[in-house]
């Protein structure tokens, strides 16, 4: 009955802490999917609205921004039983953290979608169930190296071995989700070099942005630091073309930003 | 506080704003609290209309069906109802993506069981 009342009722009542323990604990399904749809009513805006400012620069961007937003939940619902508030976190951020750990399921989310989008490359990925070969953290799909299933950023790993059996090993390693989350800013943008930056941005093809932003993605705009050997192989298969080309067009693009963003 | 960018900076140090104003300028989703509130700051009274297929999430029910049902294949009476709901004559092209995922899914499922 009362599950029926807010089911009727647009308003909720209930809490995020609320809804993401229905998420993990209700063994349900019917009602577990009542506590999706709670989420996802709360929280679809924001993704979609996030996935629009993303998917401006590109060709079909309606179109790309929703297969992002549907993606983004997907993933979000499967690697849910993983998330938890800390403890001592002020209720007031609740909904803060959990925007900006859609977010992180969001940029990974893009990566997918846009291969899809611009062509009918499908990297293979070998999976038999979708739970055991994600991050739990950031829903990004985990690559194969040296007999051990790793997220790019770090944040879990899983040996081959074990994802085969019954009872799966997990080894957190690196970066503590709540960590990453409130890294502090270390300089603040103004309007003016963000207008900047967009007008660049219309400078350059499709092709640029999406290299440029698969870069900024994984924090590699950097010149010293190098994109993750699994998104690389990634573009050189989408673009039919080698990694030192791909590499060339990031610091071609990134040099035709910068001229743009630092002249006066 | 805004620092004012200004031009004497190094190539690491334009290289550093150009990834935090990606972020900050959303060509990319916000990944921390801070960059969320900035997000939210300049584009959270911005209103978004929602287009049709995400107004009510039916790849939620889909997926929730599979599981309910225990199905591998797919129902073709769902796909109907989802055509229905989208008020089309065809299929959207979300259902023709999880239809093919759903069997390409099974396929793996019975060549593992059969191990």
């Amino acid at each position: 009955m009362e599950e029926e009342l807010l089911i009727n009722n647009k308003k909720t009542s209930l809490s995020d802490q609320q809804i993401i323990t229905g998420l993990i604990d209700e063994k349900d399904e019917r009602r577990k999917a009542f506590y999706q749809k709670q989420f996802y009513n709360r929280y679809v805006n924001y993704v979609f609205k996030g996935a629009i400012q993303l998917s401006r620069n590109f060709v079909d961007a309606e179109e790309l921004a929703k297969d992002i937003t549907q993606e983004t939940f997907i993933r979000a619902f499967k690697v849910i039983n993983k998330f938890t508030f800390k403890v001592g976190v002020d209720v007031s951020e609740h909904s803060f953290i959990l925007k900006s750990w859609l977010g992180v399921i969001a940029n990974n989310s893009f990566k997918t979608i846009y291969q899809k989008h611009i062509n009918e490359v499908s990297i293979e990925k070998e999976q038999t169930d979708f739970e055991e070969v994600v991050c739990p953290i950031c829903g990004d799909f985990l690559f194969e190296e040296k007999k051990n299933l790793k997220c790019q950023k770090g944040h879990y790993k899983i040996s081959v071995e074990t994802r085969l059996t019954a009872q799966p090993i997990k080894e957190s390693v690196g970066t503590d989700l709540f960590d990453s989350l409130y890294r502090e800013p270390e300089i603040e943008i103004s309007n003016r070099f963000k207008n900047k930056l967009q007008n660049a941005m219309n400078l350059l093809s499709e092709k640029q942005k999406h290299i440029i932003l698969v870069y900024a993605n994984e924090g590699c705009i950097d010149s010293r630091l190098h994109l993750s050997d699994m998104s690389l192989k990634e573009l050189c298969t989408i673009y039919e073309t080698t990694p030192d080309n791909i590499k060339h067009i990031k610091k071609r693009t990134l040099d035709k930003i910068k001229k743009i963003c630092f002249t006066p | 506080m805004n620092t004012e960018i200004n031009n004497n900076y190094n190539e690491s140090e334009q290289e550093k704003i150009i990834e935090i104003a990606f972020r900050a300028g959303g060509f990319l989703f916000p990944e921390t609290v801070e960059e969320v509130k900035e997000f939210e700051k300049n584009y959270g009274n911005t209103d978004v209309i929602l287009p049709t297929a995400l107004q009510y999430p039916t790849f939620l029910d889909i997926l929730n069906l599979n599981k309910l049902n225990k199905i591998v294949e797919f129902p073709l009476e769902n796909l109907a109802m989802a055509a229905r709901a989208e008020n089309k004559n065809q299929l959207p092209k979300n259902i023709l993506d999880l239809m093919a995922e759903d069997r390409k899914q099974s396929d793996t499922k019975r060549k593992f069981k059969k191990r």
